[in-house]
């Protein structure tokens, strides 16, 4: 019959493909045995650390996975709760600073205590601090004469560059500029492991350092003394629920053995091997594991294909899913916008809305709602695909020429029946136009997906800045782009088979 | 055949008719002309229903049109519009045939309607298969007229057909379309702002000015005894474009 009834096939293919590759994509989850969750934040010491953990339960014969580079210490402390993960690596000085800011709570002991309010353990210490510094390349520090943080009042004209977290925690910036009494007005907030590049090229003068970063001493940076004691003791702790002592008491015990094993010299050795020697973190913890405990890990590193392989098949499944249900819900909400007087300037400003707010933001908002992991990633995709298609559906049907609108009409063509022959088949082109430019978006904002432990091409890219290595950067961004050129073209293809008319 | 009775229509802006009376006869070819803005076009959107009276009442056959029953009277309403409103995404066939097939017409009995219309409307067969825009202009009009004939309705409701055409082409449509309409006898209602083709076409035509009917009847009429200054100024200002008073 009339050709644009494929308009509706196409639609229910779309659903069988989102079920068959759910099917294919979504990993077998484990039989009845206990499954330890290992998180670790986005800076390599928590990488090794969380690799660490998870080479011990699988050497106590557990399941185990880690979910590496999960963003910040809200994402995992909300993880953790919620009981996505089951341990993670925590400094005794974030928990009071950050995550315990609003309570008041006397000495470390009363912060276990509410940790056990909360069903949570905190196993260690490990035997090392790593506090907050103030670091300098040593010729700027000559310049100026820098010795101690107070000596940066004298210089108002320092840039300061700092960690987002650092930038607003109950120890950072804001309380130690009321310390020290600085009065730097240029502090800039970005990504540590850009920083020290930064540092590097002369774009900052001062930045924010974790005293156990191996880049304290690639880079010979000057660490500035904290003459006024103003940061805390950042000793590191395996936070742990407490299901797991009796879930896997023997991991428990396994754990509890690297109290006090790791001091600072050995951590800032294994952050040095990672960082600065590019050996990947799992085959840094083996080696930390195997001289420490004598534990032999059969580490194997997975081979480039198959990695990007894997990667693929995480992205592809965020798009697939999260654009199959935009377009679902986007083109009849873009029909009803064009169709309804005065509820259409509502839709499409909704659709706006949602569009301004930042991705990360988004990803975040997601993560009390849905947790970690493909879910929150996925909806926080499909709000971003809203618009494009929305929009492209309503101005399509909009800018059917008058004629043809009400020519439908006069022929005594049911609503329905106009939207169907005439109306949608007359907008697939700029519905098609949508789509694509929403994929083409979802592609590239599903890399950020990795910082709540979605995986896709986002993770080499993270674990590329965390390393400062381009090769891993290039292994996510350069399929993340042939993917995005290949779906436009796909795009182009199914346009030309759509649209025979002119 | 077709009433109008007591009709007003506004726009936000500006009134369009206030209180309008109009019938229209059975069988007859009416059209309505006058200047742009008149009000001719609202008169064929009214009937159709594509804009909804703010007083008065529409009656077709005796029956007052409403919102409840406008969808079956479309039916036997044919409707072509100057620049054919054609369905771009679909061929000429599928234009024509569209509304049947949704009637659930049998195959043998559209692919029969469509023949006779091809030889009604001087329309190549083969052609039936292009898509509109491998049509020539007044192709797409012929098409168009065929679609709004499928059905056989009784009434023809058309605004401003030709306008959009070259004249030798439009020439050829005027005859194909007399021959029509003598044919087949419909209730036409044709909107036009070209006296010859009114001269040409109408049975009756009716010259409107700002909202009103100025003057009723057939051309001699017009021409002879024009009832206000408006109808001569209004003739005169088309009569380079008449050949000669027509007698027929």
């Amino acid at each position: 019959m009339i050709r644009n009834c494929n308009q509706k096939f196409f639609i229910g293919n779309s659903i069988v493909a989102i079920l068959i590759l759910h099917f294919i994509f979504l990993p077998i989850e484990g039989n009845a045995q206990t499954v330890v969750k290992i998180g670790s934040k986005k800076f390599t010491e928590s990488v090794i650390l969380g690799e660490i953990a998870t080479q011990l339960a699988k050497s106590e014969q557990f399941s185990a996975r880690h979910k590496a580079e999960l963003g910040g210490t809200r994402v995992l402390w909300n993880a953790l709760n919620n009981g996505e993960i089951d341990v993670y690596p925590e400094y005794s000085g974030t928990l009071r600073q950050e995550i315990l800011a609003n309570r008041e709570v006397a000495g470390f002991s009363s912060v276990i205590s509410y940790l056990d309010s909360l069903g949570i353990i905190a196993i260690g210490p490990l035997g090392f601090n790593n506090t907050y510094a103030l670091g300098a390349l040593q010729e700027t520090a000559q310049k100026y004469d820098l010795k101690k943080i107070s000596d940066l009042s004298k210089y108002p004209q320092l840039i300061f560059g700092f960690t987002n977290e650092f930038m607003d925690r109950g120890d950072g910036w804001p309380s130690l500029r009321r310390a020290y009494g600085l009065p730097q007005k240029d502090v800039r907030g970005l990504d540590h492991d850009l920083a020290y590049r930064a540092l590097e090229n002369g774009s900052l003068d001062v930045i924010d350092l974790y005293s156990t970063d191996a880049e304290i001493k690639y880079y010979n940076l000057l660490i500035l003394q904290d003459d006024l004691h103003h940061f805390p003791e950042y000793e590191a702790y395996f936070l742990v629920r407490k299901e797991l002592l009796k879930a896997a008491p023997e991991f428990i015990q396994a754990l509890k053995k690297l109290t006090g094993r790791i001091d600072a010299l050995k951590m800032s050795a294994l952050n040095a091997q990672a960082k600065l020697e590019k050996i990947p973190a799992a085959q840094v913890a083996a080696q930390f594991l195997k001289s420490t405990f004598q534990l032999e890990q059969n580490y194997k590193k997975e081979a480039l294909w198959g990695r990007i392989w894997q990667r693929t098949k995480e992205h592809l499944f965020l798009v697939l899913v999260s654009l199959s249900l935009a377009i679902l819900i986007s083109i009849p909400l873009g029909v009803l916008a064009a169709k309804i007087k005065t509820g259409g300037s509502i839709i499409l400003g909704i659709a706006g809305i949602i569009q301004t707010i930042p991705s990360l933001a988004i990803l975040v908002f997601m993560i009390p709602l849905l947790g970690i992991g493909a879910q929150p990633a996925m909806m926080a995709l499909f709000l971003y695909s809203l618009l494009p298609i929305i929009r492209n559906t309503f101005s399509g049907i909009k800018d059917i020429p008058t004629p043809i609108f009400e020519s439908a009409i006069a022929l005594g063509l049911s609503h329905f029946d106009r939207l169907r022959f005439v109306e949608i088949p007359l907008a697939t082109r700029s519905i098609l136009a949508g789509i694509k430019t929403a994929a083409v978006i979802n592609i590239g904002t599903a890399t950020l997906g990795a910082l709540i432990g979605a995986g896709g091409f986002g993770q080499p890219i993270l674990t590329g800045i965390r390393l400062d290595s381009t090769a891993l950067i290039l292994e996510g961004a350069v399929p993340a782009a042939l993917l995005a050129l290949f779906v436009q073209g796909g795009f182009d293809v199914l346009e030309r088979v759509l649209i025979r008319h002119k | 055949m077709i009433t109008l009775q007591n009709v007003s229509f506004s726009y936000p802006s500006e009134a369009i008719l206030t209180n309008f009376n109009l019938s229209l006869k059975r069988g007859t070819t009416t059209i309505l002309i006058g200047p742009s803005g008149c009000g001719k076009s609202t008169i064929l959107r009214l009937i159709n229903r594509l804009i909804i009276p703010g007083s008065g009442a529409i009656l077709i056959a005796g029956q007052r049109v409403t919102e409840n029953n406008i969808q079956s009277l479309r039916l036997n309403m044919g409707y072509v519009i100057q620049e054919g409103g054609l369905f771009p995404n679909m061929t000429a066939r599928q234009n024509i045939s569209l509304m049947a097939r949704r009637l659930a017409w049998p195959e043998e009995k559209i692919s029969k309607r469509l023949e006779d219309l091809a030889s009604l409307t001087h329309f190549p067969v083969d052609n039936l298969n292009r898509f509109p825009s491998q049509l020539s202009g007044g192709q797409r009009q012929r098409v168009s007229l065929m679609r709004a004939l499928m059905l056989d309705p009784e009434i023809l409701l058309l605004d401003e057909p030709f306008g959009a055409l070259d004249p030798l082409i439009r020439l050829g449509l005027h005859e194909s379309m007399r021959e029509i309409f003598n044919r087949l006898k419909k209730t036409v209602v044709m909107v036009s702002h070209d006296l010859h083709e009114a001269a040409f076409l109408g049975d009756e035509i009716i010259l409107m000015n700002k909202g009103k009917i100025i003057q009723t009847g057939p051309i001699e009429t017009l021409i002879k005894t024009p009832a206000q200054k408006f109808v001569s100024d209004f003739i005169r200002a088309q009569r380079s474009h008449l050949p000669e008073v027509e007698n027929d």
